[in-house]
């Protein structure tokens, strides 16, 4: 049992935001929806490695407790990569440490979760710059560069 | 701000061209709206691709007996999202509240904005429609009635926005002075979305919006709400369920109980026989619900929830003011019961005086 | 729009339990009524024991079979207890139903969970069927068996059934669902007063009253 979240509030005073006690206390429930879940993830890993199939898991669409969050942290991890998208508000994109298993973020401008994400893939697409904005892209830099020769 | 723009042009490229909004963040956002409003991660293509072919609707908003509490909760989204550039950039062509113009001008903008768009409109209706006298509630001289019914007869679909105006809410209650009634009620040949709660969570307004705009009218329950957010009850959904199921319940609002989370169901919650997004979805972008604030939920997306017998009385305990009943029951019960055995007993010494005799029928009597 | 369901729930909190609450205590108190006032007829003969403490004393005993009879008729008396003491289980220890005590007469006490819960209705309702079953083949006991028999047994089961049904949701709406588990209970209390099942308040007396007229002539009961 992690007694990390222990503040000095010894007992759930103080109702409406008591963090520490009441946060322990649900860390531990769970609905027992994790483990499905990992096993689905198991499935799409292997499919990604025998034919290349690409998976998103939605975690909105299944109840989830803090208890599976802490189940589905424990057995993925952290890897490799940490990307911090800002697209109107912070995205972040984590590889496990099951690589091709991936962790897709979203938040609003608040600062306030919107949705999440598992990805099983060799490259989560939103990382992948975009058609279209690279042909807007393209254009910015024509104008700039245009501005650059104007000012020698 | 109706204006000769209702354009056949899809809105979406248009205004993320102008605000410098990338198509990742684009991407992301369909990723969100596509998981709000409870479709597979494989829809989101689909998604993306309606919001990028929808052409921008003219809305009419009509407030009749309400609080503006529906307009409250639309308007507080404090980030701007794209869900925001929708809602801002639907010609929003009629509202009391956020229009800059008032008094005739007002009206003359919504007579135009209907005849230029008729058949084609959104028309959005929050509060409820008062029948007794068309006099309790008028805009411009105009009753609500009469109001509503010019208004419907030219749009493609109707939103009742709030419990008002889903299912009458509040006027409607006990004992109704106005008679007020839902809009359903009135209107029988529009295709009508209700989304009720009081008031709705912000989100769902604006997702069953965005969701009419790009795929048209969402799959309705038989009470007509989007089963996209209406479909579980908040009992399912709880995050106290578990202590529901082990027995552990708050007995006041400041018990052990109360402060330890345990179910609220004690105290009043509704959440059983209440369907709605709150438990999932949440206030303030996701912040909290009242059940987690630590007050039971009142039931407020349910058809009549200010008469279900009080916020404060649990589902199983009789509504009505049965003590008095009851002690009157037993009064009554005692007084008749002495009357009978009485005059029992005076029928029994006149059988015996008449020496009357008893055989086993009698006993079955 | 008005929701079918809800009018039903509120008609069966509201005006329904107020007519059977009426029926049900109304009626009960009166039959009480009726018996004491009617009393027993005088016994002139000079007593040999004690009535009273003889008549308290089979109050309690009866609740025993004598040995001997469980043999003679075990579905009866076993489905019988079981089938009392789960109903009392799911009665008395579901925390909705403490809930109606404590708003009518300010008590409370400790709930059971949800497994105690559903197993003693589960065991409740096997026991009634039980029951049934052995009413309608025994000759001796079908030749016995009024209306009030079968009427009162299916409506101590409905309860139990549309709770079950209700509580967890297994089909029907839910709100339509907890109306008809409430419409069910108040069928039972407005039938209450006119069948057997007054044998919830007089069984006392007549254990009573048994019990006393042996411990009269001084013998055991």
């Amino acid at each position: 049992m992690d007694c990390n979240t222990q503040n000095d509030k010894t007992s759930p005073s103080s109702g409406a935001s008591s963090d520490g006690a009441m946060d322990e206390v649900m860390s531990f429930v769970a609905t027992g929806n994790a483990s499905p879940l990992l096993h689905e993830i198991k499935h799409a890993l292997t499919q990604l490695i025998n034919d290349g199939t690409e998976n998103i898991i939605d975690l909105g669409a299944i109840p989830f407790a803090p208890g599976d969050d802490r189940i589905l942290e424990d057995i993925l991890g952290t890897g490799e990569v940490h990307a911090i998208l800002s697209l109107q508000g912070e995205s972040h994109v984590r590889e496990s440490s099951i690589p091709g298993v991936w962790r897709v973020d979203h938040l609003d401008e608040a600062g306030q979760q919107q949705s999440r994400f598992i990805e099983v893939t060799f490259m989560p697409d939103i990382l992948k710059t975009q058609r279209e904005d690279a042909e807007r892209g393209l254009e910015t830099l024509a104008e700039r560069l245009g501005t650059l020769d104007d000012n020698r | 701000m109706a204006n000769d723009n209702m354009t056949n042009k899809p809105m979406l490229p248009e205004l993320m061209k102008t605000h410098g909004v990338s198509r990742r963040t684009f991407m992301k956002y369909c990723a969100s709206l596509t998981s709000l409003m409870a479709l597979s991660p494989a829809m989101v293509p689909r998604v993306a691709h309606a919001l990028e072919t929808a052409k921008r609707p003219s809305v009419i908003w009509l407030s009749f007996q309400e609080c503006t509490g529906c307009t409250e909760s639309i308007t507080r989204s404090h980030a701007p999202t794209i869900e925001d550039l929708i809602f801002n950039a639907v010609s929003l062509d009629y509202h009391h509240t956020l229009q800059a113009a008032s008094g005739h001008a007002a009206e003359a903008a919504r007579e135009q904005a209907m005849k230029e768009n008729y058949g084609n409109y959104v028309l959005i209706v929050d509060g409820s429609i008062p029948l007794d006298n068309p006099g309790y509630s008028c805009i411009a001289g105009i009753s609500n009635l009469d109001m509503l019914k010019e208004t419907a007869a030219g749009a493609a679909a109707i939103v009742s926005v709030g419990t008002c105006a889903a299912y009458g809410g509040i006027p409607h209650a006990n004992p109704n002075p106005t008679g007020a009634v839902a809009v359903s009620e009135i209107i029988k040949d529009k295709p009508i979305i209700n989304v009720p709660g009081c008031p709705p969570i912000p989100v769902v307004m604006t997702g069953v919006l965005a969701h009419f705009l790009t795929f048209g009218i969402p799959e309705l329950d038989e009470l007509g709400r989007p089963k996209a957010f209406y479909g579980e009850s908040i009992h399912d959904r709880c995050y106290r369920r578990p202590f529901y199921d082990k027995g552990m319940f708050a007995e006041g609002f400041d018990d052990e109980g109360a402060r330890g989370g345990w179910c609220l169901y004690k105290l009043g919650c509704k959440g059983p026989t209440t369907k709605s997004a709150c438990a999932t979805v949440k206030w303030n972008n996701g912040v909290s619900f009242p059940i987690e604030a630590g007050h039971p939920c009142l039931g407020c997306t349910e058809p009549d929830f200010w008469d279900n017998g009080g916020f404060y009385k649990p589902l199983s305990v009789p509504a009505g003011d049965y003590r008095k009943l009851g002690l009157a029951a037993v009064a009554g019960g005692a007084a008749v019961g002495v009357a009978s055995a009485l005059l029992s007993k005076a029928g029994k010494a006149k059988a015996a005086k008449a020496h009357e005799t008893v055989d086993a029928h009698d006993l079955e009597k | 729009m008005n929701n079918p369901a809800f009018d039903l729930l509120m008609w069966a909190r509201g005006p329904g339990f107020d007519i059977a609450l009426v029926i049900f205590l109304g009626g009960i108190i009166l039959r009480v009524v009726e018996i004491i006032i009617l009393g027993r007829k005088k016994d002139m003969a000079p007593a040999k024991g004690s009535p009273v403490a003889q008549g308290i004393k089979t109050i309690f005993s009866r609740s025993f079979p004598r040995p001997g009879l469980v043999k003679f008729a075990p579905i009866t008396y076993v489905g019988g207890y079981i089938f009392h003491m789960g109903f009392f289980v799911a009665f008395l220890f579901f925390a909705p139903h403490i809930a109606i005590f404590e708003d009518a007469f300010g008590i409370s006490w400790p709930n059971a969970g949800r497994v105690i819960i559903e197993s003693a209705t589960a065991l409740a309702v096997l026991a009634l069927i039980a029951l049934i079953y052995s009413r309608m083949t025994d000759p001796v006991r079908k030749a016995l068996t009024t209306f009030d028999d079968y009427l009162v047994l299916i409506l101590s089961g409905l309860p139990l059934i549309t709770g079950y049904v209700a509580v967890n949701k297994l089909f029907g709406d839910p709100q339509m669902m907890l109306a008809v588990h409430i419409l069910t209970v108040e069928a039972l209390m407005v039938a209450f007063p006119f069948t057997k099942l007054m044998h919830a308040v007089t069984f006392v007396m007549a254990r009573y009253y048994n019990g006393s007229i042996q411990g009269r002539k001084g013998a055991e009961s």
